[in-house]
């Protein structure tokens, strides 16, 4: 009998071995020297939430993000600087993981009431929460407990990224756009100038093929969504217009640029990052002339470009069809969620545009390789010295002017997945251009018409 | 000689095999000790020139490794240690005792295997924080200390154990519990310690699910860290592969530690025959 | 078994399951229940729990889905070839390994490695083996006169390609649970069968497979279930994209991408459901045919 007592004995031994790590979390979390500041302010608040009063730091303000490495650091000096500028709100930076794992997050917790006050999020999330009703609109938020000097100098682009049904649902914070990469070697070699319009990239391309140079003219990462687009859209496409009424994808003007990137490849100059993953890798070998990519990769071809001794630098993208300028952004932004207390949300306000400051603003960029999200950010003494120590920065930067965004709808993961197919099929399997974008089109038309 | 020829057959292709198995493992290794560049060279080289040693101690300025460490062990450690228990008592059950409903709990304990662990995501999130256990170590561990596998592993052992040892353990006066601990379990390292070796490598390497139950820094396991060398332009392989040579060394130590019980088997004369 | 089947001791049995009972109970039982009932909701929303009542309409949008279609026949095509190919192969090199004392310890750890080494290492270096200009498989098949493959971007190949993959990797884990296997087998048999003169054929044929007929069987089991949930190897394999073309959907693939990336937890739910059912019935199968031929001692 008695030894049945035993096996329950051991399971208590268990339970309380567990229970005993649990009361331990707390005492280990304030000594955990190693976490720095970010150790010491979580101890310190959980504290103040358990004792149920506010303690001298004033609201706590928990802000998730899916920002890690140096990253995280920038984020972490940013957030303790906020919160050493005002005593009502104490921000808790939190990272979870990757943008995928930072949704999942979302989602457990916006089923379990327990999410945070503010989080980093997509465009495709930005839809997505706001049609559960997760996150707010800030509009009314912005215009009573934000500083309307800086909304107002936030680049238009940008805040439409940040728009979904006419509600402002999101504060604009991690942004880049595209950009040009240069193989400074080759373009001295073949003797060409830096291109502005992809009819020079042609000639440059279609020359090299002739001569037998196996090295591609023109690289673009693996999906070509963002390319497709913005040379669509430089060609007179709306692609998909802001109020999702007008879909072209399948119009001529988006059909003639997915064509040329067909032939492009078929011809042999032009190349998909592919099994290579991204194009930062080809292109710091120095296997590749031109690539497109996004300006947060600088720092990540400087090393390995560095070492294989590849000159290189950076310039606005190519126009296409004789259109005006135009990029997509992409990156991340910043909502606020419905679950938190009116004070919460206030407090969110506050950090958010202590973040968008210029000088602030200007400062994430420098760190991470973002742009600045206002025009005060990018003319700021430290942002214009920076340009000029890092003249590799500047093509994003100028194009921050005419970066655009494309529209937010529900189903726009679907939509990108549908993208992702048709382009290799396209590309791939060689299915023909037309048909495969015409019937994009009517899946689109009927994403966008199922879900919103 | 026709005995030898069949060795050195056998120890041909288990030569070859092992080649495949020990590639990536290799180029782990060797990668970690790689520049930025050869870390993304086309074809890759073979062997670091020069070697970067710097790549550690650049991967350990990145993330809290430390801590990482050690919410690791404590966590792997007893989620491991609690789940041998939980399989070793309910393998018992099924291997030696004749009750009511057995097939029936078997069935639906089979059953739970079959369903794609995507789905228990959400729920189980839901269940932990109605505990208020998120971001505690009790999130982390109680909910592994538990699996259908294990006790399905061990419950195979115990069956091949002769009835023989339980009649005699009767016989001097040896109760059922006495019996598990002192006759069955010492007979069954071999599986026993085959379970724990999987199972602490499966917690030991586990992602999402320590990242979606905690949020502090100081709550997280190592393999979080990892994420850590990847951004949205491209991953800086060189030092995710020191960091995960870092993070895997571990287990490498634990297995060879044990492997002497998985070779070793159950005593020979421990078998019905 | 020895105990006749009376109330005391399935009083006692329950004591013993307890433990393991409560936790499965709680983290699989329950989330399973809550997760198929959200299969049959009709326009449930997860968030604030509100539904229409129950419907069966999230079943017919699945089976009228041709994407599910694809993430069915790819996952049966995966089932049926790394299934039973790699309970061959690791059969044979676990009796290999289990014959050999000189170096056995080397060699069983080094298959072994690709258990601990990370996925993401593993999914690199298998990115590499089939790079179309780089890669080392086609290097070797070059050497042979055959054209190079493109595996990973090629529709027809990816799934090859995935194939040989999963196989390669899950050779450590079922070699391992051989090896317990062959472990319990009495080396007196061997022995016996050798002075009767019986070939090596003969007593892999009538002392190993019967004897090891358990294991054998408990590694098909638990090698179906996972590899009808595969996920993990497609996923790092193609870059967090499910192959060229979608070639490569699996049905948890087509899960995942419904509940997290779709917001569909209803439809994610539904083809949960069934694969569940397909997994039930290939598992009753096992255990129909287990009571048949595998033999317990």
């Amino acid at each position: 009998m008695n030894k049945k007592l035993l096996s329950f004995l051991m399971l208590i031994v268990v339970t309380v071995v567990l229970a005993a790590c649990n009361g331990d979390s707390g005492n280990s979390d304030g000594a955990g020297e190693e976490n720095g500041d970010t150790g010491e302010a979580s101890s310190g608040d959980t504290e103040g939430s358990e004792d149920g009063e506010a303690s001298d730091d004033g609201t706590e303000i928990t802000f998730w993000h899916a920002m890690s490495g140096p990253h995280q650091d920038a984020i972490t000096e940013l957030t303790d600087a906020f919160n050493e500028s005002q005593d009502d709100y104490t921000v808790v930076e939190q990272n979870q993981g990757d943008y995928e794992t930072l949704n999942q997050s979302i989602m457990a917790s916006g089923v379990s009431d327990d999410l945070p006050t503010l989080a980093q999020a997509t465009s495709s999330n930005i839809p997505d929460w706001a049609s559960n009703d997760l996150i707010v609109p800030l509009d009314d938020l912005l215009s009573e407990h934000f500083d309307p000097e800086i909304q107002e100098d936030i680049f238009q682009g940008f805040l439409e990224g940040a728009t979904y049904q006419d509600e402002i649902m999101a504060m604009p914070f991690s942004k880049s756009v595209r950009v040009l990469y240069v193989n400074d070697d080759i373009v001295e070699e073949l003797g060409v100038e830096v291109p502005e319009t992809w009819e020079e990239i042609q000639e440059i391309g279609s020359q090299m093929s002739e001569d037998g140079d196996e090295r591609f003219a023109m690289g673009l990462e693996a999906t070509v969504h963002m390319e497709l687009e913005t040379m669509a859209r430089q060609n007179g496409a709306e692609w998909i217009s802001d109020d999702l009424s007008t879909v072209d994808i399948g119009g001529e003007a988006a059909v003639e640029p997915m064509q040329f990137i067909a032939d492009g490849v078929e011809e042999g100059w032009m190349r998909t990052a592919g099994e290579d993953g991204f194009m930062s890798g080809p292109f710091s070998q120095g296997e590749i002339l031109f690539y497109i990519g996004s300006s947060a990769g600088l720092a990540h071809v400087a090393p390995a470009a560095e070492e294989n001794d590849v000159s290189w630098s950076t310039a606005e993208l190519p126009v296409y069809g004789g259109g005006d300028p135009l990029t997509l952004l992409a990156g991340n932004d910043l909502t606020v969620f419905s679950s938190a207390s009116d004070e919460e949300q206030q407090g969110a306000m506050a950090f958010m545009e202590f973040l968008l400051q210029p000088e602030n603003t200007a400062k994430w960029a420098m760190d991470t390789g973002y742009v600045p999200v206002t025009n005060a950010g990018v003319e700021s003494e430290d942002y214009q010295e920076y340009l000029e120590e890092n003249p590799r920065a500047e093509a994003a930067a100028l194009e921050t002017e005419y970066a655009t965004a494309s529209p937010l709808f529900v189903g726009s993961g679907e939509y990108w997945d549908l993208m992702t197919q048709a382009q290799d099929n396209m590309l791939i399997d060689g299915e023909d251009v037309q048909d495969t974008m015409q019937t994009l089109e009517e899946e689109t038309v009927q994403i966008i018409e199922e879900n919103n | 000689m026709k005995y030898l020829t069949g060795k050195t057959a056998t120890y041909i292709l288990l030569a070859i095999g092992a080649v495949t198995m020990i590639i990536p493992f290799y180029w782990m290794i060797a990668t970690s000790l790689k520049t930025a560049g050869q870390a993304v060279a086309m074809p890759p080289a073979w062997i670091p020139d020069p070697f970067q040693f710097g790549n550690y101690l650049e991967a350990f300025e990145v993330t809290p490794f430390g801590q990482y460490l050690f919410n690791s062990v404590i966590v792997t450690g007893l989620s491991t240690f609690g789940e041998a228990i939980t399989a070793i008592l309910a393998a018992f059950a099924f291997a030696r005792l004749n009750f009511y409903g057995k097939d029936v709990i078997f069935a639906v304990l089979l059953a739970t295997m079959m369903v794609p662990g995507e789905l228990f995501i959400i729920p189980n999130f839901v269940t932990l924080a109605n505990l208020e256990w998120i971001n505690t170590y009790m999130a982390l561990i109680v909910p592994w200390l538990a699996s259908v596998f294990s006790v399905f592993i061990v419950k195979q052992q115990f069956q091949s154990v002769s009835d023989d040892y339980y009649y005699a353990a009767k016989v001097d006066g040896c109760s059922d519990f006495m019996f598990l601990w002192r006759i069955l379990v010492p007979m069954s390292m071999s599986a026993i310690i085959t379970m724990v070796v999987l199972k602490a490598v499966g917690s030991w390497n586990a992602f999402l699910w320590p990242l979606l139950v905690t949020n502090d820094t100081s709550m997280r396991t190592l393999p979080v860290g990892l994420q850590a060398f990847t951004t949205e332009a491209g991953t800086r392989f060189e030092l995710l592969m020191a960091a995960s040579t870092f993070v895997i060394i571990p287990m490498v130590i634990f297995y060879l530690i044990f492997q002497k019980y998985i070779i070793r088997g159950i005593t020979n004369t421990g078998t019905k025959g | 078994m020895q105990n006749k089947k009376t109330w005391k001791v399935t009083f006692r049995a329950f004591l013993y399951l307890l433990p393991m009972l409560i936790i499965i109970g709680v983290f699989n039982i329950y989330p399973i229940f809550k997760s198929f009932a959200m299969a049959f909701y009709e326009n449930y929303n997860m968030f604030s729990g509100e539904n229409d009542g129950y419907t069966l309409e999230n079943f017919n949008i699945l089976f009228s889905d041709e994407e599910f279609h694809e993430a069915l026949t790819n996952t049966f095509v995966y089932v049926l070839f790394v299934t039973p190919i790699s309970i061959i192969i690791s059969l044979f090199i676990a009796i290999m390994l289990n014959n050999i004392k000189f170096l056995r310890p080397v060699f069983q750890s080094i298959y072994f490695l690709p258990f601990v080494t990370s996925t993401v290492a593993i999914s690199i270096v298998w990115r590499w083996l089939y790079h179309s200009n780089y890669g080392l498989i086609n290097y070797f098949l070059g050497l042979f006169g055959i054209e190079s493959i493109n595996w990973l971007t090629s529709p027809d190949w990816a799934m090859p390609a995935a194939i040989i993959m999963s196989i390669w990797k899950s050779l450590g884990f079922n070699i391992l649970l051989f090896l317990v296997g062959l472990g319990t087998i009495s080396k007196t048999y061997y022995n016996a069968a050798k002075i009767d003169g019986a070939s090596t054929w003969q007593r892999f044929r009538n002392i190993t497979v019967p004897l090891l007929s358990p294991t054998i069987f408990l590694v098909s089991i638990i090698s179906f279930i996972n590899n009808f949930k595969v996920f993990d190897e497609i996923y790092a394999l193609f870059n967090g994209q499910p192959g060229p073309s979608n070639s490569t959907i699996t049905v948890v693939y087509y899960l995942y991408k419904k509940f997290y990336t779709e917001f569909d937890y209803s439809v994610a739910a539904a083809s949960g459901i069934v694969l569940f059912v397909i997994i039930l019935i290939f598992t009753l199968a096992q255990l129909w045919l287990n009571k048949r031929f595998v033999h317990y001692r």
